[in-house]
């Protein structure tokens, strides 16, 4: 099979205003199959956001070539859409005009508006039309958000730590609701996350990144059948996954950790 | 550890609770409205009114205790009863005509201000060109130039209108300069991940995220524009309420002065109160 998303040894480098160089990412090569659903777990400021504006073409590699169906990126295109980590919805558009952004760019308001009704009551929001973000919680923006991408009918979800602002009952709905629209849909899923648990729970494959700047160092494929039940939770072959996991990490959370100590 | 828990959440169902919680009293089941709004939210208004009663009231007892000089001083029941007999006159009416024509004639012209801050905040080419000029524009105390404007455009309305705008216009195209190159850099990408054009995003993320600047910029320009009223009329003019405040104090007719000065300020506090309206109307995500 293709790969959906051909990551190959990308490198980006920030400019700062005052001509410091950042080395985000060095290096990283990735590749990502039709349907899977991947997660990118790594210590913050590893490049995790920048890796998903790369795919999605809000950046371009300083280095290397970011292919999504054998197409080199060099712009967004409706086939992707993104999560954003900090929702960026527009605090004067109330929620269905924020989920009906994409159409409305592309001048098809009109035929998404029943696909944005359906995807605010897939998430919660039913009800919740008229209302502009302001007057949202943290939980529901970032659900206004998701369905914000998901009205776009993206082939490949970029979804940056999506979870983070909802509370835990609400996020194991989500969780929930979110396998099942991809295993209904077979979308491609890119989801970064900080929770190791969310990530092997969730993903059929997990890629684990260094500290910045960022390389996938690990790559684990999460043998687990659908729907994982809290059987398949409890199984000793999760806690496998997910102690390895966490040792990875650890290393990499402590570079971190000392570089930003001394 | 995780028995310890337990043992306390054991614990702590079948101790009695320490604090007992009473039911919470309701004033009334229902809120008492009056004009569509909740008494409370009232109150603000209420309190203001009645500060100014009493510092009103505190005022005219001085001034009938003989504890202000008539002279240079009046208090509401001199300058009250002369707003009334200016208006009455027609005074009024013919001061307000006039001013307020240069008023919204040189306002009117300054909201041009919005267009260009616009322009100056996207290209920053224009802004380099535009800054030096802005700058002194807006760091110059304007009003040195009546004299010269009255000179070029004489003693009319057409000299008012010009120093308002000049001290309206630079106002505005600062704080909308200010206003599009703080638009929130990750609407902007949010707008380009979702195949927003260099128009598109534009019009739809910078502009709209501007609005509450420019309204304050509008709101500093109608204080300026009013200052460019009065000055421009106290300078050189033969007409208009700066003029009659002129006027009045040249013959020493306290009264009538303080009369006028209240038309002024109901005027300024008028227009702050519709570009408050106006703030809440399109921006009621800023608080
Ligand atoms: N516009 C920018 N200019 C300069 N440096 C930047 C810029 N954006 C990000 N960086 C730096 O690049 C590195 C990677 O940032 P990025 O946002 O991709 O990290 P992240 O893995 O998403 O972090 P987090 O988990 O905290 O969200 C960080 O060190 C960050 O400070
Ligand atoms: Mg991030």
């Amino acid at each position: 099979m293709e790969p959906n998303i051909q990551l190959k040894d990308i490198s980006l480098v920030y400019m700062t205003r005052n001509g410091e160089r950042v080395d985000a990412i060095t290096n990283l090569s990735a590749d990502i199959y039709p349907g899977e659903f991947v997660s990118i777990v790594g210590p913050s400021g590893c490049g995790k956001s920048t890796l998903i504006q790369l795919i999605d073409g809000l950046l371009k590699p300083t280095t290397g070539t970011v292919t999504v169906n054998n197409r080199r990126v060099t712009g967004p295109s409706p086939d992707r859409a993104v999560v954003f980590q900090d929702f960026a919805l527009m605090p004067w558009r109330d929620v269905n005009r924020n989920v009906l952004l994409g159409p409305e760019l592309r001048g098809k308001t009109g035929a998404f508006r029943q696909k944005a009704l359906d995807t605010l009551r897939m998430v919660g929001l039913r009800g919740f039309e008229r209302k502009f973000p302001y007057q949202l919680s943290g939980g529901m923006k970032q659900r206004a958000a998701i369905a914000r991408a998901l009205t776009n009918e993206p082939e490949i979800l970029l979804m940056d730590e999506p979870f983070a602002a909802v509370d835990a009952q609400m996020r194991e709905i989500m969780q929930e609701e979110l396998i099942r629209i991809w295993q209904a849909t077979g979308k491609t899923v890119l989801f970064i996350t900080h929770s190791i648990d969310e990530a092997i729970y969730m993903s059929t494959r997990v890629l684990l990144m260094s500290a910045r700047p960022g390389r996938i160092i690990e790559e684990l494929k999460i043998d687990l059948p659908y729907p994982r039940t809290l059987e398949v939770k409890n199984s000793p072959r999760y806690f496998e996954y997910r102690s390895h996991v966490w040792d990875h990490l650890k290393n990499e959370v402590h570079k971190v950790y000392d570089t930003q100590a001394s | 550890m995780a028995n310890q828990q337990t043992d306390s959440l054991a614990e702590s169902s079948t101790t009695p609770p320490i604090i007992t919680t009473k039911p919470v009293v309701t004033a009334s089941a229902r809120p008492r409205t009056f004009l569509g709004r909740n008494l409370q939210e009232w109150l603000p208004t209420i309190v203001g009114i009645a500060s100014i009663l009493v510092v009103g009231g505190l005022w005219e007892l001085a001034g009938q205790l003989k504890m202000i000089d008539s002279f240079v001083l009046s208090w509401p029941s001199k300058f009250i009863p002369e707003l009334f007999k200016i208006i009455g006159s027609g005074q009024l009416a013919t001061d307000l005509a006039v001013s307020g024509l240069e008023f919204l004639g040189g306002f009117a012209l300054s909201l041009l201000g919005i267009p260009l801050g616009l322009a100056i905040g996207k290209w920053r080419v224009l802004e380099w060109i535009l800054d030096p000029y802005i700058a002194v524009m807006n760091a110059l105390p304007l009003v040195a130039l009546v004299p010269l404007l009255v000179v070029m455009f004489g003693l009319g309305i057409a000299s008012k209108i010009a120093i308002i705008f000049l001290l309206a216009f630079f106002t505005i195209v600062i704080s909308t300069a200010a206003g599009v190159k703080t638009t929130d850099p990750s609407l902007i990408k949010a707008a380009r991940s979702f195949g927003g054009s260099e128009f598109q995003i534009f019009q739809k993320v910078i502009i709209p995220s501007s609005v509450p600047f420019i309204i304050a910029g509008l709101r500093l320009a109608v204080g300026k524009a009013l200052i460019g009223v009065v000055i421009g009329e106290l300078l050189a003019s033969t007409q208009g309420i700066g003029y009659s405040l002129r006027s009045a104090a040249e013959l020493f007719r306290t009264a009538n002065f303080f009369a006028n000065l209240l038309v002024l300020a109901i005027f300024a506090v008028f227009f702050n109160w519709v570009l408050t309206v106006l703030e809440k109307r399109l921006a009621p995500w800023k608080d």
